[in-house]
């Protein structure tokens, strides 16, 4: 064992990404006895959005030990069952992508199959309508999944809607708890060694210096350490996603709390809308190249359904990733490792991963360079596979309403994408992977969605004849609404969660 | 746009292990969808041959309805708990590889991370030692794993030694009785139709037989070949170019593992069956000339054949699937062909075509078949790599080239003993670990989380799983004994 053991561990910034790497590291890694400390700056400030989360980061806080009924209060949460994506394929389309498989679950043929076979939405109705979370999130309804297998009330999972700056609170609790020390600072420069080029320390605006052995960068888009000390480069995909820009926008509640995130396109990007406990987060992400700030204001004002309850939050971003994410003693998470705009809610993700490959690849102090060769290959893998699924939504359409759909129509985009869409519609294959967030019926739900269709199924359908499989179809449809709508009201569960978690006080 | 047809028929080419093993599995599991099958198969005689696999075998025989009994008496059997190596780190040198799982994690520690937490850089007791089926190795014991998971007799697996021959009858059997054809002749010509695809095979008296698809499951992929393209990737070529096999009446003990054992210009593999010890000695023709070989086997009846590995990036063409020989050919340390037969079966009925075009099939199966295959044979040549013998040969056999991905993850191994995330593996991480922990490769730091665990109750633990082992193994019957119990009619526990 060498005995430059990493000792102390710099966090440079207080975002979510920050704090919840300071979190799992104070927590994962206590019997190391590192000194972890983390710097942010308050007149910098962070993004402040990333409401909208997918069911791993039940896996996170569980890990955490964080109860649940006590973060849902805390962080203003609310549960999500699903993507509503709105006008897409063509205005007035409208269709959901749910943490759940299609059909019956457990077949050994996909539903989507049989449900082509028999003539798709014309004959057996839309897909939609084959989903439990799906009939639940149209339903305003929500319960927590069956632990029992064999119960088809187990086949869904479920994610959050919080507010992130709550979260972060909540998790630089839970650090400074586990003994995470927090600096209030401007860093200004960053020290390096002559020879290694390794990160020193970095010194602030009024002069504090604060050395480490291993530096995570969370400083956001800036990249602080990774690109303006490391210089990782960045591999810049903005021909596939030429989004560039956001304004966030939150308005009042209405009475409903929809348990899903609603994804609308509009001439040159897309809305979102998300339901939290004291607020809706609004918000429009566009192209520069094809709509300019005040039309896309304009735009985002149309969509919100209360009181706008705050100024407009203008934000800036290229699509890509750094080039190599851990470089020496650095190490980038969040933002600073690159971005991917939120339209499957992947971003938070996509630091949960990063901070699980850390803790699995934690320096040891050798500084080999196949551990960051490891990292840094794992990660660029969630990033492409991740960045493949979002440009499939801007490919996949029939808009030519705007110059900027007719761009997406035609670009090129990356083979390994190209190859996954012919084979799905030459013969409803989802090109399998072991490892990546959206598994098979995320990419069925979103090419069926956008009007890729099969044009050949599995033969093995054949074994059932079509009028057997509608009547089945037909069955499962109902079985899957009264289901649905014996559920409680999803308001009456946030009330539950609230109760819960201030009879533990 | 007219309906797809599906497959009315299909025509596998060659009456082995990997033809019988498809055809086996595609008509016991595609009742219902399935189309006819037929196999050819010259009957001509084989040379002894043996099937040695892996533990997902038993997977496949769950699929078949295959007891294991059954495989045992009917193939001269006996129960694989694991792979010997002798003398791969100089002469002397032993170590197992066993099957099933090997002491137990700690949360995100893995164990053998543990035991360098203990040892700290220093040679830790074999990782392999804490393993049920190293024990019962050493004893020559088997038992089949317990079901109950809290049983340390639950964390035993384990695979088969088979005559090939009587194992290809077996399966043919098992297909036969599902409805399976068999044509007792030999692939000819090949008539295409208009699309470029096969219309039909020429039997050897120019009769033609014609099927929607068809599978190349012949030594030589004579079928295959002649479509377009893909053709075949050579690996590097090792220096071990020969193989010698030879099968030799041995009474006594029944060994429940295969031996390998390095020598000065080849390695020999002994594979136990009732009854019999198959030998089989991978040699440099270099250093090592048949008469030599025959001499070091002590036998004039040795069949020789020359050994080179490499596969089939495009083994689906039109419509044709190649498998077994045809596909691959693997060094045997990998002892996958079983394992890759039944991926193939799988992989074939999840992207089932239809009788007109199957470009996306082929596709996607082409693309998991090579990262499959390239797993089983970085998996066989990381022994070549990590072997340290010092002759010539040997050191010749280190330094022929190796994949980018066998080289970063030995990079990886040895940097902090942790494996490499990759897909489609056909051996798991296990394996891996104890593959490399076996060749004598020590990583030079262990994972820093394994540093948070307490080192007296983690040497408390380790030694409770140690004596588990031993306690468990000790528990278990003679190898020997469970043979005679299946031979006498009796079936396993
Ligand atoms: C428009 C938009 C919408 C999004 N929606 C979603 C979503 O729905 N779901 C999702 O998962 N993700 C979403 N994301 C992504 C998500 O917001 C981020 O992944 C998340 O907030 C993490 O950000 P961060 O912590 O990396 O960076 P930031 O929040 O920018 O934090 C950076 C930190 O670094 C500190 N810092 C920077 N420079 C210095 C300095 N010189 N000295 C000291 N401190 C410094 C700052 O003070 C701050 O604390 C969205 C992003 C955008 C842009």
């Amino acid at each position: 064992m060498s005995d430059n053991r990493v000792r102390r561990v710099l966090i440079i910034g207080g975002g979510t990404a920050g704090w919840m790497t300071a979190a799992a590291l104070s927590n994962g890694l206590q019997g190391l006895e590192l000194d972890i400390q983390l710097v942010e700056s308050e007149t910098i400030g962070t993004v402040g959005v990333g409401e909208s989360t997918i069911p791993h980061i039940r896996y996170f806080n569980a890990s955490l030990g964080i109860d649940e009924s006590d973060f849902v209060r805390r962080t203003r949460a609310t549960y999500k069952l699903a993507i509503e994506f709105r006008d897409w394929n063509r205005i007035g389309d409208r269709y959901m992508h749910p943490f759940g498989a299609f059909g019956t679950p457990g077949s050994e043929i996909g539903f989507h199959h049989h449900w082509t076979r028999v003539g798709g939405a014309h004959r057996a109705g839309p897909l939609d309508a084959f989903s439990l979370p799906i009939a639940m999130a149209r339903r305003n309804r929500f319960a927590p999944p069956a632990t029992d297998p064999s119960s088809p009330l187990s086949t869904y999972s479920y994610a959050y809607q919080f507010d992130a700056g709550l979260y972060a609170r909540y998790l630089r609790e839970y650090a400074e708890t586990r003994g995470v020390t927090r600096t209030e600072g401007r860093i200004r420069e960053i020290e390096l060694q002559q020879e290694s080029g390794f990160a020193e320390a970095v010194i602030l605006d009024d002069g504090r210096r604060i050395a480490a052995d291993f530096f995570i960068d969370c400083s956001g888009f800036r990249g602080l350490v990774i690109e303006q000390a490391m210089q990782a480069g960045y591999d810049d995909w903005s021909h596939w996603l030429p989004c560039d820009r956001a304004i966030a926008l939150p308005s009042a509640s209405t009475d409903e709390f929809p348990p899903y995130t609603r994804a609308t396109a509009l001439e040159a990007g897309w809305a979102w809308r998300i339901p939290l406990q004291h607020r809706v987060g609004n918000g429009h992400v566009y192209a520069s190249a094809f709509m300019d700030d005040s039309r896309a204001e304009a735009l985002l004002r149309e969509q919100l359904e209360g009181e706008p309850l705050a100024q407009p939050n203008r934000l800036r971003f290229l699509a890509g990733k750094r080039r190599q994410q851990w470089v020496r003693n650095c190490v980038s998470i969040g933002l600073s490792s690159g971005f991917l705009e939120p339209l499957e809610s992947t971003s938070i993700h996509l630091i949960q991963a990063a901070i699980g490959n850390l803790l699995d690849l934690f320096p040891t102090g050798a500084w080999d360079p196949a551990d960051t060769a490891e990292f840094n290959r794992i990660m660029d893998v969630e990033y492409t596979r991740v960045r493949d699924f979002l440009i499939l939504h801007y490919k996949a359409t029939s808009r030519t309403d705007t110059e900027f759909w007719v761009y997406c129509r035609n670009m090129d985009i990356p083979d390994s994408l190209a190859s996954k869409i012919e084979l799905f519609r030459e013969r409803g294959i989802v090109a399998a992977y072991e490892h990546g967030v959206f598994l098979e019926p995320s990419w069925v739900a979103v090419m069926i969605g956008q009007g890729i269709l099969p044009e050949r199924t599995d033969p093995r359908c054949l074994a059932y004849p079509d009028d057997r499989a509608l009547a089945a179809m037909a069955g499962l449809r109902s079985d899957l609404a009264a289901r649905a709508e014996s559920m409680p009201r999803h308001t009456a569960v946030l009330d539950l969660d609230a109760a819960a978690a201030a009879a533990a006080v | 746009m007219t309906a797809p047809r599906p497959l009315s028929s299909l025509l596998i080419a060659g009456g082995g292990p990997a033809g019988w093993g498809f055809a086996a599995l595609l008509s016991q599991r595609l009742q219902g969808a399935a189309p006819e099958i037929s196999v050819m198969e010259t009957g001509a005689p084989t040379i002894p041959d043996i099937v040695s696999t892996l533990p997902s075998i038993r997977t496949f025989h769950a699929a078949l309805g295959l007891a294991d009994a059954d495989a045992i008496r009917r193939c001269s059997g006996s129960f694989k708990l694991g792979e010997r190596f002798e003398d791969f780190s100089g002469a002397g040198s032993s170590a197992f590889l066993p099957y099933g799982e090997i002491g137990a994690g700690i949360g995100p520690v893995r164990f053998h991370q543990q035991l360098a937490r203990l040892s700290d850089g220093v040679s830790s007791p074999a990782y392999a030692e804490y393993a049920l089926a190293t024990r019962a190795a050493a004893d020559n014991r088997f038992a089949p794993p317990a079901k109950d998971p809290r049983s340390f007799l639950s964390t035993l697996d384990y695979g088969f030694h088979l005559d090939a021959d009587a194992y290809t009858t077996l399966l043919r059997e098992i297909a036969v009785r599902n409805g399976v054809k068999v044509l007792h002749d030999e692939a000819g010509a090949i008539d295409y139709g208009n699309d470029g695809r096969i219309a039909s095979i020429r039997l050897t008296a120019g009769e033609p037989v014609a099927a929607d698809f068809f599978v190349d499951a012949t030594p030589d992929g004579r079928i295959v070949r002649k479509l377009c393209s893909g053709g075949w990737r050579a690996d590097p070529p090792l220096p071990f170019d020969r193989v010698a096999c030879m099968r030799r009446p041995q009474d006594g003990t029944v060994p429940p593992f295969t031996t390998n054992r390095a020598m000065p210009a080849g390695w020999l593999r002994q594979i136990p069956l009732a009854g019999s010890l198959h030998n089989k000695l991978t040699f440099a023709s270099d250093y090592l000339d048949d008469g030599q070989a025959s001499a070091m086997l002590g036998s004039d009846s040795i069949d020789f054949a020359d050994h080179a590995c490499g596969f089939r990036p495009a083994p689906w063409q039109a419509n044709c699937l190649a498998i077994g020989p045809a596909a691959w050919r693997l060094d045997p340390l990998a002892a996958a062909d079983m394992h890759l037969v039944a991926s193939a079966g799988e992989r074939f009925m999840r992207l089932l075509p239809h009788a007109g075009s199957s470009a996306a099939e082929a596709s996607e199966y082409n693309r998991l078949f090579c990262e499959e295959i390239a797993t089983a044979r970085d998996f066989a040549r990381l022994f070549q790599r990590c072997q340290s013998r010092g002759e010539p040969v040997w050191k010749a056999a280190r330094k022929t080239p190796v994949s980018n991905e066998l080289a970063h993850a030995l990079a990886l191994f040895e940097s902090r003993g942790r494996i490499a995330r990759r897909e489609n593996l056909v051996h798991d991480e296990t394996r891996w670990i104890a593959a490399f922990l076996a060749m004598g490769v020590r990583p030079r730091n262990h994972d820093p989380q394994a540093g948070a665990l307490g080192r007296r109750a983690l040497t408390e633990r380790t030694a409770r799983i140690a004596e588990m082992a031993r306690q468990s193994a000790e528990s278990m019957p003679g190898h020997d004994r469970m043979l005679a119990r299946i031979a006498a009619g009796g079936s396993t526990p």
